[in-house]
């Protein structure tokens, strides 16, 4: 018998602000985070993203920390993660021994990006500070030791799935009885490397995204940071916490199809779907929400969505992509989504998908406005590069 | 748990993807850093797709193509990689190009390849195997990640996880390392070890029979985790026949040495790091050579930096740490 999976807090920082309240306000009220940039050194200044608007000098301030030159990767997932072990009220204790895993693409490239600038430009710069940060797993280690967790730590990078795959990975040590209590999730700033970098795939709207629209255009890239604590229910009757739902599914499967591009039928979605449904043990039928994947590219929302019709047929549930609200925050996204999903169970109602005008012909549309709504099961969907998809399962447990 | 290491390849400075040559004449290098030396890849990767790799994919891609053939398995049941670094080197030129092209035009191509998880997800592409993808980049202990990942999975059920560790080196990524004072002893290094994983053994297999990580550990603790170690695997310290070591004798690191005083002073001390230099995961060569010892009954000389080996050897212990901040000791066993 393997031990059940549950969420007992979790936290969020993105585009809507900091904290699971400013992010909730603004997904009811449908006001999205996606803007022109201000805080990133871009040359492209009316690219819109889902920036947070607080500088790095703001976040370190929020964060307690001293240090300079941190990135925002790890400014936004200490305080996501901290959010995240306030609302599960963990003890010291408790953090001493739990485990922490953290998703993230590019680490602290917003950093040392600029250092690597300035070095090309013959400025003499603080080496040390400008890259020790470069790495992901940097990160990882500031989140631990700034809210001193003494576990085992893990960072994963498998592109846009990163995060969803730490929530996952969190299940999976839960279930084997290898941890009783993982804080996971993931964290990823704007950078001119990314921005560049999906621009020059030319996958990238220059107005805001519109997924699962007929006349999509791209992505809007985002930033941001979320976690979650994970526990047995041994854990949570020993310290007396308390669950706000159950991690009833995860699968993750590859498209090995194309290093960037999705396959035309979502051979990998349907594959990660199925898997989830299937660790679950449910049928498809019963999932009452999906938060999808939907970057708003013209590839992505196609293959997500014949990957939908083949997994639900006839019966597909509601369904949204959050994108237009925060845009595509990279190995954050999974983490931030998931804990969208958590809020739906929590407020039983569904997230619109913004921006919609014409709807595709494959499936039904999309939400597009706030639905109340008896949610029980939310299906979250995470694909990246490298074929790398993953889906995951809340379910309901008041 | 107990997993079997059913194949392994490894491409390192040294000569270790021959077997026939394995780290039979050492190669001295008058680099700053220990460059790999790369096999003739048209053996073990299709040219076409070759041209379009970069050092490190083509690395991986080689060592993991060995240890499939090695192994006889078409399709693992996983593909599990761990790297600090990732795909530095596109990394780099996309940064560059960024800059110079002060973010006007770019080509995508050294953007796609940068992706950390290139080297999994090339690996599923060319084996077309939709089984789960991981990527591990947890600084110097991203390998022990993804070897822990390997041993969860058989946990779980799984019969064969393709696990590997690679990182590359570039001459400006070693300038900013020496910029940033990290120059040691040791000399930096890259390479790449694959490695099949198994819930059983065969002829010629090696049984990794335990596994532990520690963080945040002082040099004396390490002695008091190791006899726990020892306890827990119900091992007295004369069976382990040598210890293989991410150490240097001419960088004196008090957690190697307090280790090394745990043992008999003729114990075999073999340091992996001679062979591969010092990287995020160059560990991962640690399971490769502990792996060949074994098979071949042998410690190469030109790694051993104490002690004499005589008999018969059935056990090695390897330790590595991070900074002091990741620990890990595994026992390998024939």
């Amino acid at each position: 018998m393997h031990a059940k999976v549950y969420v007992s807090g979790y936290g969020i920082i993105s585009a809507l602000g900091v904290g699971v309240g400013s992010n909730l306000s603004a997904l009811q009220s449908s006001n999205s985070g996606i803007s022109a940039p201000s805080l990133l050194d871009t040359s492209h200044k009316d690219m819109p993203v889902g920036e947070l608007k607080v500088s790095n000098a703001e976040l370190t301030e929020l964060a307690g920390l001293k240090h300079k030159n941190l990135s925002r990767t790890a400014l936004m997932g200490v305080l996501a993660a901290r959010e995240a072990l306030e609302m599960a009220g963990l003890t010291p204790a408790k953090l001493r021994s739990a485990s922490l895993i953290n998703g993230t693409s590019v680490g602290g490239m917003d950093i040392s990006e600029l250092a690597c600038r300035d070095l090309q430009q013959g400025r003499n710069i603080d080496f040390k500070s400008s890259f020790q940060g470069h790495d992901c797993g940097y990160s990882t280690a500031k989140i631990a030791d700034t809210l001193g967790l003494k576990g085992p730590l893990q960072t994963i990078s498998t592109a846009c799935s990163s995060s969803a795959n730490t929530i996952m990975n969190a299940g999976r040590m839960i279930r084997s009885g290898m941890a009783d209590c993982v804080i996971a999730g993931g964290s990823d700033a704007l950078s001119l490397f990314t921005l560049n970098g999906f621009n020059s795939l030319k996958i990238l709207d220059q107005t805001h995204c519109k997924p699962f629209d007929e006349e999509r255009q791209g992505l809007n890239l985002g930033e941001g940071a979320a976690f979650l604590v994970l526990e047995s229910e041994q854990s949570l009757r020993n310290r007396g916490g308390r669950a706000v739902a159950q991690l009833t599914g995860y699968g993750n499967a590859n498209d090995a199809y194309h290093q960037t591009a999705s396959s035309p039928e979502g051979k990998g979605a349907l594959l990660a779907m199925k898997k989830a449904l299937k660790m679950a043990d449910m049928a498809p039928g019963k999932i009452d929400y999906i938060n999808a994947h939907g970057t708003g590219t013209a590839n992505n929302d196609l293959s997500e969505s014949r990957a939908i019709k083949e997994v639900f047929k006839e019966g597909i549930p509601v369904y949204s992509s959050t994108k237009a609200f925060t845009g595509h925050a990279l190995g954050a996204a999974g983490a931030i989504e998931a804990v969208f999903s958590l809020l739906a169970i929590q407020h039983q109602m569904a997230f619109p998908n913004l921006n919609l005008s014409k709807a595709m012909n494959v499936i039904n549309p999309p939400v597009t406005s706030l639905a109340s709504m008896k949610i029980q099961y939310v299906l979250s969907n995470s694909f990246g590069f490298g074929g790398n998809c993953s889906s995951l399962i809340f379910a309901n447990i008041s | 748990m107990k997993v079997y290491i059913t194949a392994s390849s490894a491409i390192t400075p040294q000569d270790t993807f021959d077997l026939e040559k394995y780290l039979v004449n050492w190669q001295s290098s008058e680099m700053p850093y220990l460059v790999a030396l790369e096999p003739d890849y048209k053996h073990v990767i299709d040219p076409k797709l070759a041209r379009r790799m970069s050092r490190i994919i083509k690395m991986s891609v080689a060592a993991g193509n060995r240890v499939l053939t090695e192994a006889g398995i078409e399709q693992p049941n996983a593909i599990v990689v761990g790297t600090g670094l990732g795909c530095i080197k596109d990394t780099e030129k996309f940064l560059s190009e960024i800059i110079n092209e002060r973010e006007g035009l770019l080509s995508p191509t050294a953007f796609i390849q940068s992706t950390h998880n290139t080297i999994a997800g090339q690996l599923a592409l060319m084996l077309q195997c939709s089984n789960d993808n991981f990527t591990y980049v947890n600084r110097g202990h991203s390998f022990e990640n993804a070897l822990f990942d390997a041993i969860l999975r058989i946990h779980e059920g799984a019969n064969h996880i393709l696990l590997g560790g690679a990182d590359e080196m570039t001459p400006q990524v070693h300038h900013i390392l020496q910029k940033m004072g990290c120059d040691n002893k040791i000399p930096f290094g890259e390479g790449a070890c694959f490695f099949m994983i198994s819930a059983s053994g065969r002829e010629n297999s090696v049984c990794i029979e335990n596994m532990a990580n520690f963080r945040d550990l002082s040099p004396e603790e390490v002695t008091e985790v190791l006899d726990d170690f020892l306890t827990r695997n119900s091992l007295y310290k004369n069976e382990i026949g040598a210890l293989v070591l991410g150490f240097d004798e001419n960088s004196p690191d008090a957690y190697y040495e307090n280790l090394i005083s745990a043992f008999a002073e003729d114990i075999p001390v073999v340091g992996f790091k001679k062979v591969t230099g010092e990287y995020f995961t160059a560990s991962a060569y640690a399971y490769n050579l502990g792996a060949e010892m074994l098979r071949k009954q042998c410690v190469f000389s030109d790694t051993l930096m104490s002690g004499t080996h005589q008999g018969t050897l059935s056990k090695v212990l390897i330790y590595n740490h991070y900074k002091g901040e990741n620990h890990t000791i595994s026992l390998l066993s024939l």
